[in-house]
């Protein structure tokens, strides 16, 4: 038997065994992401006070971080009322609002959709509120999980915990103006900074932290993930001599911003993984 | 069958052979060889890589869409790409590099090559979906 006819049998087999072989998906694992069907802006903040020193440790930030980054010094009539308890906690979940004093509950409101609409004429009789700011004021509480817990100790308190499902809105103006959830900050991009995204084209942008994993995107157009690492960080800290302090609270933490610039559309969606 | 066809034809079903083996596998990545890079006291990465107190820095390039930098075998910052990030990302690069031309009044604007484009994507495609490879450079500083 002529010997080409096998060649071709054999090169023939192979392929069909190797077209199998990679029809198959490869031996990967493949982790399932669960994503939460409800995103909860969850903001737990831990506050130790010590009377006696009238010092303060806020969100896992020793008194002397606080007053590093300018946190403000309690008047004497608030170091009165807290010596006179030993912990406090504000609770603000589901559809209550629940005030514990010396662990005894001291008050309990409804925290729902109609409670929440009184509270919006209320304010909309004093401020000009908008229908656009009234969504976002619904975006941020509809779904909340604020706990503010105060207690009398010396120790350090618990690292602050930011779970914020919903994008902080940041608006770029035509003229340069920052404004944050429709709030003017005062602050404004140098004109060419604004002539540079103008000339890009860039209209939006959209930024999420989740515990040190980055995920940026630029007109809807995602870029490559970064992870940074804590201790990793500590050798940029050391390296450029940033004095960054502890970086726990926000390595535990996860928060996202959408920027809009201009008239361009504004960023959707959430940050949860 | 000319000797000439038969060489080509029984290369062409071990390399096929290989790469069924390989992909079989799940494509693991293959390491070449860390390249060593000295620093000298005065340049400006001696300050970083000696930082942490180890004096070396390590860059690794996983072509499987992972870039990594470590100290002493603590991870610094990584990134994760894919082919369609990286070429959002290039795509940026290359409207900002071109805004800036415009905001600085330079009237050499570069013209954009959509053949270096499309070379450049199908080379990183190809070695993030087909052949896989990590590239590492080593950053020593010297006392």
């Amino acid at each position: 038997m002529n010997k080409t006819p096998t060649f071709i049998k054999l090169l023939l087999a192979v392929i069909l065994v190797l077209g199998i072989v990679m029809m198959q998906r490869p031996p990967m694992a493949t982790a399932e992401i669960i994503k939460q069907e409800d995103p909860t802006n969850l903001v737990h903040i831990d506050i130790t006070y010590d009377p006696g020193t009238k010092t303060y440790s806020m969100g896992g930030f020793s008194a002397e971080e606080l007053r590093q980054v300018g946190a403000p010094q309690f008047q004497d009539q608030i170091w009165q009322v807290l010596s006179m308890l030993d912990n406090a906690t504000l609770k603000i979940q589901n559809d209550a609002i629940d005030v514990y004093t010396d662990d005894q509950q001291l008050i309990s409101l409804a925290w729902d959709e109609p409670s929440r609409e009184i509270l919006y004429s209320l304010l909309d009789a004093y401020i000009e509120l908008g229908e656009l700011d009234i969504e976002r004021a619904e975006a941020w509480l509809d779904k909340a999980d604020i706990e503010i817990t105060l207690s009398k100790s010396k120790e350090l308190s618990k690292p602050l915990r930011i779970e914020l499902a919903t994008l902080v809105q940041v608006q770029v103006k035509k003229n340069g103006e920052l404004s944050v959830e429709g709030f003017p900050t005062g602050m404004s991009l140098t004109p060419e900074t604004l002539q540079l995204l103008d000339a890009a084209n860039i209209g939006n942008l959209k930024l999420c932290w989740n515990k040190g994993v980055i995920d940026l995107a630029v007109n809807g157009q995602a870029l490559p993930q970064a992870t940074l690492y804590q201790g990793g960080l500590s050798v940029i800290d050391k390296a450029f001599g940033l004095n960054l302090g502890d970086l726990s609270p926000i390595f535990g933490s996860s928060f996202g911003a959408g920027l809009v610039i201009g008239d361009a559309d504004p960023v959707t969606g959430e940050c949860m993984p | 069958m000319p000797r000439f066809w038969r060489v080509i034809l029984i290369s062409l079903v071990i390399v096929l052979l290989l790469y069924g083996i390989y992909f079989a596998l799940g494509r693991p990545v293959i390491p070449l060889p860390t390249i060593p890079y000295k620093v000298s006291p005065g340049q400006p990465l001696h300050a970083i890589v000696t930082s942490d107190g180890a004096d070396q820095l390590k860059l690794t390039l996983n072509t499987s869409g992972v870039v990594e930098i470590t100290s002493s075998d603590q991870s610094v910052v990584a990134l994760n790409y894919t082919p369609d990030t990286f070429e959002n990302t290039l795509d940026l690069g290359e409207r900002l590099l071109i805004a800036q031309r415009i905001v600085q009044g330079d009237g050499d604007i570069p013209e954009s090559s959509s053949f270096s484009r499309k070379l450049i994507n199908w080379v990183i495609a190809y070695y993030y979906h087909v052949i896989r490879f990590q590239l590492s450079v080593l950053v020593t500083a010297l006392p």
